[in-house]
């Protein structure tokens, strides 16, 4: 009985239920730690140049990150606010993009390697901005003590200025995109983007009538 | 390809930012996000299961979720249709898309939102994570496989001066 050969696009699928688990699996029992420390570097040094006149630094604590922003809480004796921070969700793009990648049939093995290798700095640049938003989102939140979006300040006030109500919004927009949407969407569009021909070829050529 | 990627992150962002205006949350996105809770309510009570629905928090006896942004399904849908109505496609084709498109996402969206109460009621820390972490993946990746299999089926377009895929 002679075999008939699948589909790129159903091996894409079979490929991606093996891949997709195994580098989600990957990525919560190992990788996790690693990613949150390779972030940790460049949204340190984010904070530092872009933040300067609000934070002083970022401290990482195992899986959680302290911004010690120089603005003051309306207490006496004067005292910095402390934001925590939750980064691991951000980290979630990485195991999305290298299971899509190993799952993509017909790819040369240097082609992967490359796709891996530059797709994860990309994303590691992309994910940097994501979470330098996410942190001016919660230093705006905590500057103009307004519930925005679905997040809510604490109940501490601060001896600053707030936003403007248009720049307050679209920090709102901001971090809705880089905390709800981009973690997980980035990835596909980054996997779509390094192949868009080999896409183009499976959709609209193979098995379409003349 | 230039040209879509550019014009799918134009409508998206245009997408965002009208959807977060604070009159279409009072009046458009929170009606349709209580709705949905209904709807999950009403799926729950029909398969025999005890469940109390109040504007969006949905309830069983252990747990209750409040269903907010992006689990209400909109985040996804703009995705899915900044991705269609970037594409070059006839205008019929677009709608029958984003009509059938729509339905999967929130099909997809009411089940893990039902999948999640249980889960919640069973463990919070498994609650947490296929929240945080596996549903959206996978909510992300239906949009995408929508995507794929209406761009199969889109009538070929062609270019000036190029020929028609075979």
């Amino acid at each position: 009985m002679s075999r008939l050969p699948l589909s790129p696009i159903l091996r894409l699928g079979l490929r991606a239920l093996l891949w997709l688990p195994l580098c989600l699996a990957l990525w919560w029992l190992w990788l996790k730690s690693w990613l949150l420390g390779l972030l940790y570097v460049g949204v340190a040094l984010g904070v530092e140049w872009l933040l300067a006149d609000q934070a002083y630094g970022l401290l990482a604590q195992d899986q959680v990150w302290l911004l010690l922003s120089s603005l003051m809480l309306a207490e006496d004796p004067l005292r910095p606010l402390v934001l925590m921070l939750d980064p691991l969700r951000f980290t979630v793009a990485f195991p999305l993009f290298w299971g899509l990648v190993l799952a993509t049939p017909g790819l040369a093995r240097l082609e992967r390697c490359v796709q891996l290798v530059w797709g994860s700095a990309l994303l590691w640049l992309l994910v940097t901005a994501l979470l330098l938003i996410y942190v001016q989102f919660k230093l705006a939140l905590n500057v103009n003590q307004q519930p925005l979006m679905a997040d809510r300040p604490s109940t501490d006030y601060l001896l600053t200025l707030p936003y403007s109500a248009l720049v307050y919004y679209l920090l709102g927009v901001g971090r809705q995109l880089a905390v709800l949407v981009a973690p997980t969407f980035a990835p596909l569009l980054l996997w779509l983007y390094y192949n868009h021909r080999l896409l183009r070829e499976w959709w609209l050529t193979v098995g379409r009538a003349p | 390809m230039r040209r879509y990627f550019v014009l799918f992150g134009v409508i998206l962002l245009l997408g965002y930012i009208s959807v977060y205006l604070p009159p279409v949350r009072e009046h458009l996105v929170g009606p349709f996000t209580a709705g949905i809770t209904q709807v999950a309510g009403a799926l729950i009570a029909l398969c025999g299961g005890q469940v109390w629905v109040s504007s969006n928090t949905l309830a069983i006896p252990g747990f209750a979720v409040q269903v907010l942004d992006m689990c209400n399904g909109v985040e996804a849908t703009l995705v899915l249709w900044s991705a269609m109505l970037a594409f070059p496609a006839p205008w019929r084709y677009k709608l029958k898309g984003l009509a059938l498109g729509t339905t999967t996402v929130h099909a997809l969206n009411i089940l893990r939102i039902i999948s999640l109460l249980y889960l919640g009621a069973y463990d919070a820390e498994l609650f947490h994570w296929f929240h945080w972490y596996l549903w959206d993946a996978v909510i992300m990746l239906d949009i995408l496989v929508v995507f794929l299999a209406w761009l199969r089926w889109a009538p070929a377009v062609k270019r000036p001066g190029e020929p028609l895929a075979a």
